[in-house]
């Protein structure tokens, strides 16, 4: 037998797509393979890592470790989705201007994890911006570059 | 200076803010692309009798199967050539490679290396370095006599490289000595762990050409590697770099690069191969393991009169760069103090590991963790503050390293002071439990061999081309140096990394010295590209090339600002010109080393029930010469003190029967955010005379503090000291028991 | 994976006839994903639960709150509900891994999967919780207590689902707590205590009840049975505190493996035993 494949309807980033899609296919596999954004990485596969988290009906979650039937009739926000048209995002310029990516591999998935946190705590303490990452392994930075830049960014916006 | 010393984000940031940047997992290489898995040996020593692949050949989807008998029968290795790409009568570690396949998709690829058949007769094997010494232990390399090794080399059984120095008389020095203080230390493997997989795509086309595209810190030694192991003209080889997720060190040499390369052959399609999180913690090059003995005499005031050590570094299955690493590591062994007498015997042994090799300021953190602990043991047992000992015997400019070579530009007082100063500036907080720890350490910075090219466009912007795979930011300062001589802004600068059929050779991003090595080429370069822009501009001033600067994309007549050209101008003068276009390609190699010290200082409150260690402070001094950008110099700081607090306090590889037991990111404690204290980070700058604008090699120092600083805050804080790194909760109640039951 | 039909049934019903001894329920999947990729599993069918409704409420019910087995972590760590009066639920809930995996792991994953490390599963066993258990035939209802076997092995029979979590309200004079041991901020436990204390109406300083429990020193999460009777009547004091902590360290069974040593574990339930039972005895005092 083969997985059978099943028919989802899934908005990222604004906009709705419909694919067949194995049942087995992880919604990291879907976003990387079927649709193309490569923004965001694979770091482990096991949900330790936080380089494949993307927003899922308002929700930070590891793709790695979510099947993308799961996400069928859901809203799912990437890193491709951030800036508005040439405009980045608050997060992004700040986490250009502070230092806070360097290899740049956690990059993408440590601003998913700023959205999602400043979306529902728009002026976080150093603690709460802490917090908001801790899901998300950085090897470069030290995290201090990256916290700081969440915390300038909920100035911005 | 205009550009150099300001703070200024990365050339490449834009691309890594907005998911565009493309790493290896997302390079396309035309065509649909399979996946590669690696058969692996589950065992960490065992002979091998047979190796079966008809089964895996048989299953539908799968396009190529290969094995030793795909590569031409050589070993290799810089110092023994002891290592053979795929294992074909003995398998060495759990891990050691047997064979690789190539499947339309992951899963089936998976499916089809669980269907090749290996039989094994397991051997006895030994994974710590100090056993694999004993006359009885299990011999790694039954032939290595017969091996080809550099020459000189002392190789005995498992020890595949003796390095010893002697100066002034040891005995001597004991024998003046007031105390003698003997310590061992032992510090495990650690890993790495850069967020992205090792991963290479590589595709081989009719022309017989193979095209690799590698996360990979060094394309040219990657290149000679692939096409020593296929046996492959370098001109059938190009190797393009990806974005790098984080090195580390743990991206120098080639692991399944080869092995793309060889399935793509076979298959005729592109491949592509992405290490799964445990393959890459068990098969790629961690850091060594050291077992240390430090033996040192002191005066009642502190001097020390002699050292004696010895260094026992577990190099894994292959020498690999284990001989340089021990090597370097006997030089750097005594610290960074002025020692009249030494005798350091430095041992690199094989075990059955994977081979470690040169993670960030390799030998650094074990050797400062042995020998700044025992400082901290002295100052105390000697009564003399940590920071006042570490002073009297610090090592000063035309002090000699132990292999004799003179140092200028040392700065290791001034930047121990300021550390100091900075924990100090605030006073301890009240309460027991809490400790404040200090540690110095010094990195020797080479400069390796490298070329780069700067060139004038037509419309007066700049462009460097090098083969460095940036990491550390060392492009944007390449862009700084750049601007800075050609009196551009940094927005007029592009820099180019290109591939090895393309760019200059240049160096590895390693050891600290890419900025160095590369700076210094960028720098002779610009300054050429400046000479010939200076005489293309001279004609049309009419007026003598010397007396011409370059400043705001204009060219003038000093003294005479109005008399100017723009670099546009310039750059489509040069077309008409004699002298024809801008373009400079300078090289370097053999820089002068140059010492760069850390000092680091930690306060901590450690919970004496459970073992916890809260980071209350951390203070991190550097002494980096002209600090080129000094957002990426404090970025680098940061981040190394980080790696270093999780050897310190939380990582270790371990092992049960040879094999690696937390080969996953649970097990495997790196700090997150919630681990990870501010660090506060304090720059020394004084212009090195040998670097380039007097920047000084940044990288490697900050990782290395930081185990010896924990190891000796905690004893401040609690009265335990712990020996044996990581400096875990549970070992910190252990000693902790240990201690009350001693008093009782 | 091996192959497998994915269902997402839209009702209860339809969830319970999809339940045959080859499908597996699904719901936040942060263990059953990684189980399936290494083929841990031979479920021919898995059954996404998340699309029943209600299924993830968390009510107030007649005599103490009902958790909807799909409640994320990140819902119940939030809850005023619980908050206000299960306070070492809340801990619990809030310190399971990361963000990313509170918004994806659910009470009833947390439970179902049978971990003998799970955080939820001390504070709901010390708090006399019961998990609401469902078949094609109807519920029935297993303390907290009895629903572990030994490591990923339930009391839930063939068909069976868990669907919900009732936890009795809080009587006067009570109060919770949580404590555990990481090795890093972003751990599983190495041992986890929670720890339940009501007090004597007549005489405060004395318990009437006490329930404490152990996760991750024994194959399934356990009742320290010595040291609630050792509390159990007696006056609260450090001597007590103390004795009670080295009752709980005899009642653990740790074992040796690549986080901690089983000594470092017993030492460890006898240090958090004791700070639970203090935090717990401040909470029904009042005071914190």
């Amino acid at each position: 037998m083969e997985t059978p494949r099943i028919r989802i309807t899934v908005t990222v980033n604004g906009e709705a797509v419909s694919e067949d899609v194995p049942g087995d296919r992880s919604l990291l596999d879907f976003l990387r393979d079927d649709l193309g954004l490569t923004g965001t990485k694979e770091g482990c596969g096991e949900g330790e890592c936080g380089a494949c988290s993307v927003i899922v009906g308002g929700r930070l979650v590891d793709a790695c470790l979510i099947f993308a039937a799961e996400a069928d009739g859901r809203n799912v926000e990437t890193v491709e989705g951030l800036a508005d048209g040439e405009v980045l995002h608050p997060l992004q310029r700040a986490f250009a201007a502070a230092g806070a990516a360097q290899c740049g591999y956690c990059t993408p998935g440590m601003l998913m994890a700023g959205k999602a946190l400043l979306d529902r705590n728009p002026s976080p303490t150093r603690e709460e911006a802490a917090h908001g990452i801790a899901g998300n392994l950085c090897r470069c930075t030290g995290y201090g570059t990256i916290i700081q830049a969440v915390m300038e960014a909920a100035k911005e916006s | 200076m205009r550009v150099v010393g300001q703070e200024l984000p990365r050339v490449e940031i834009l691309e890594k803010v907005t998911g565009q940047s493309v790493f290896g997992a997302d390079v396309l290489p035309g065509g649909r692309v399979l996946a590669g898995k690696m058969v692996l040996s589950p065992h960490p020593h065992a002979r091998i009798t047979a190796i079966r692949t008809e089964r895996a050949e048989r299953l539908p989807g799968v396009k190529a199967v290969v094995t030793a008998a795909d590569l031409p029968a050589i070993r290799y290795g810089r110092f023994v050539r002891d290592e053979a790409y795929f294992a074909t009568t003995k398998a060495r570690y759990a891990g050691d490679r047997i064979a690789a396949v190539a499947a339309v998709d992951e899963e089936t690829a998976e499916e089809a290396a669980r269907l090749i058949e290996v039989d094994y007769e397991v051997l006895p094997s030994v994974t710590s370095g100090l056993e694999a010494m004993a006359p009885d232990a299990p011999l790694l390399h039954e032939d290595y006599a017969d091996y080809w090794a550099q020459p000189d080399l002392d190789r005995r059984g498992n020890v595949c490289g003796h390095k010893q120095i002697v100066r002034g008389d040891v005995e001597r020095g004991f024998a003046e000595a007031d105390r003698i203080f003997e310590h061992r230390f032992h510090v495990p493997m650690v890993h790495q762990t850069y967020i992205e997989p090792h991963t290479a795509t590589a595709r081989f086309d009719a022309s017989g050409k193979a095209t690799v595209w590698a996360s990979s810190l060094a394309l040219f030694p990657l290149r000679a590697a692939i096409a020593q192991i296929l046996r492959m003209p370098m001109t059938k080889v190009r190797v393009i770099p990806t974005e790098i997720g984080g090195g580390f060190g743990g991206k120098l040499s080639p692991t399944v690069e080869p092995a793309a390369v060889v399935l793509a052959r076979k298959a005729r399609r592109p491949v592509r191969i992405v290490m799964s999180r445990s393959e890459d913690f068990q098969t790629t090059n961690p850091r060594h393991p050291f077992h240390l003995r430090y033996k040192t005499g002191v005066k009642h005031d502190g001097t020390i009169t002699a050292r004696e050590i010895e260094v026992v570094l577990g190099t894994g299955f292959s020498a690999g760069s284990g001989v340089m690493i021990s090597q370097g590591a006997a030089v750097r062994a005594p610290g960074p103090y002025r020692v009249p007498n030494l005798k350091i015997d430095s041992y690199c042994v094989y075990t059955n590991t994977s081979t470690c090799g040169a993670y960030r300021g390799p030998a650094g953190p074990q050797l400062a963790f042995a020998s700044e602990s025992q400082m901290d043991i002295i100052a105390r047992e000697l009564g003399i503050d940590p920071v006042e000992l570490r002073l009297r015997n610090a090592m000063v400019d035309g002090d000699e390293t132990p292999a004799g070579a003179r140092l200028e530009d040392v700065h290791a007082k001034e930047t121990l002071l300021k550390a100091a100063e900075a924990m100090n500036a605030v006073p301890r907080p009240p309460g027991n439990n809490v400790g404040r720890g200090v540690a110095m350490a010094h990195w020797l910075v080479g400069g390796m061999a490298s070329s780069a090219g700067v060139k004038l466009n037509e419309d007066g912007t700049v462009a460097i081309l090098t083969g460095l795979v940036d990491l550390s930011g060392a492009s944007t300062s390449l862009a700084q140096i750049a601007a800075e001589v050609l009196g551009v802004s940094l927005d007029d600068v592009h820099v180019r990394t290109a591939d090895t059929d393309f760019a200059p050779h240049s160096t590895l991003s390693a050891g600290s010295q890419a900025l160095k090595s590369m700076g210094g080429a960028v720098l002779l370069a610009a300054r050429e590209a400046k000479r010939q822009i200076q005489q293309v501009a001279a004609d049309k001033l009419e007026a003598d090339p010397g007396d011409l600067e370059l400043d705001g994309n204009t060219v003038f007549v000093k003294g005479s600002p109005e008399r100017a050209v723009t670099l546009r101008e310039v750059g489509q003068m040069a077309l008409e010109h004699a002298r024809g276009p801008i373009v400079s390609t300078q090289s370097v190699s053999q820089l002068t080393p140059h010492p760069a010290i850390a000092a680091h200082a930690a306060e901590v409150e450690v919970d004496p029930e459970t073992g916890r260690v809260r980071i209350l402070r951390y203070v991190a001094a550097q002494d980096v010469g002209t600090a080129v950008n000094p957002l990426s110099v404090r970025g680098q700081i940061e981040g190394g003190v980080m790696q270093g607090l999780g050897q310190a306090l939380s990582e270790a590889c371990t092992f049960t029967d040879g094999k690696m037991d937390n080969a996953n990111l649970l097990d495997y404690k790196i700090f997150s955010a919630l681990d990870a204290p501010p660090v506060e980070v304090h720059l020394v700058q004084h212009p090195c005379a040998s670097g380039p604008l007097g920047a000084k090699g940044v990288g490697e120092p900050p990782i290395i503090p930081p185990p010896a600083v924990m190891a000796n805050a905690v004893y401040d804080a609690v009265g335990v000291r712990i020996h044996d790194l990581p400096i875990t909760p549970e070992k910190i109640v252990k000693a902790l028991k240990a201690k009350r039951a001693a008093q009782r | 994976m091996r192959p497998f039909h994915y269902r997402a049934p839209r009702s209860l019903d339809e969830a319970l006839a999809l339940l045959t001894p080859r499908a597996v329920p699904l719901a936040g999947g942060t263990d059953l994903f990684l189980k399936m990729e290494r083929r841990q599993t031979q479920a021919d069918t898995v059954v996404d639960l998340k699309r029943i409704p209600e299924l993830d409420r968390i009510e107030a019910v007649d005599g103490g709150v009902r958790i909807g087995a799909l409640a994320l972590m990140d819902s119940l760590g939030a809850s005023s509900l619980i908050a206000g009066q299960y306070e070492a639920l809340t801990r619990s809930a809030r310190v399971v891994g990361s963000i990313q995996t509170r918004n994806r792991a659910t009470l009833g994953g947390n439970l179902a999967n049978a971990s003998p490390a799970a955080d939820t599963a001390p504070p709901l066993m010390a708090l006399g919780a019961s998990a609401e258990v469902a078949d094609a035939g109807g519920t029935r209802q297993v303390p907290v207590d009895r629903l572990f076997l030994g490591p990923g092995r339930t009391a839930l029979r063939d068909g069976e689902l868990l669907t919900a979590i009732l936890v009795p309200a809080l009587p006067a004079r009570a109060g919770s707590s949580f404590h555990r041991c990481v090795r890093t901020a972003m751990d599983i436990a190495l041992v986890n205590c929670a720890a339940f204390i009501r007090l004597d109406e007549d005489h405060p300083d004395t318990v009437a009840e006490a329930r404490i429990a152990l996760g991750a020193v024994a194959p399934t999460p356990l009742r320290a049975a010595s040291a609630e009777t050792r509390l159990a009547g007696a006056r609260l004091d450090e001597d007590v505190v103390e004795a009670a902590g080295e009752c709980a360290a005899s009642d653990a069974r740790p074992i040796d493996d690549v986080r901690a040593s089983a000594d470092y574990r017993r030492e460890m339930v006898r240090v958090l035993t004791r700070r639970a039972i203090r935090s717990a005895f401040r909470r029904a005092r009042g005071e914190a």
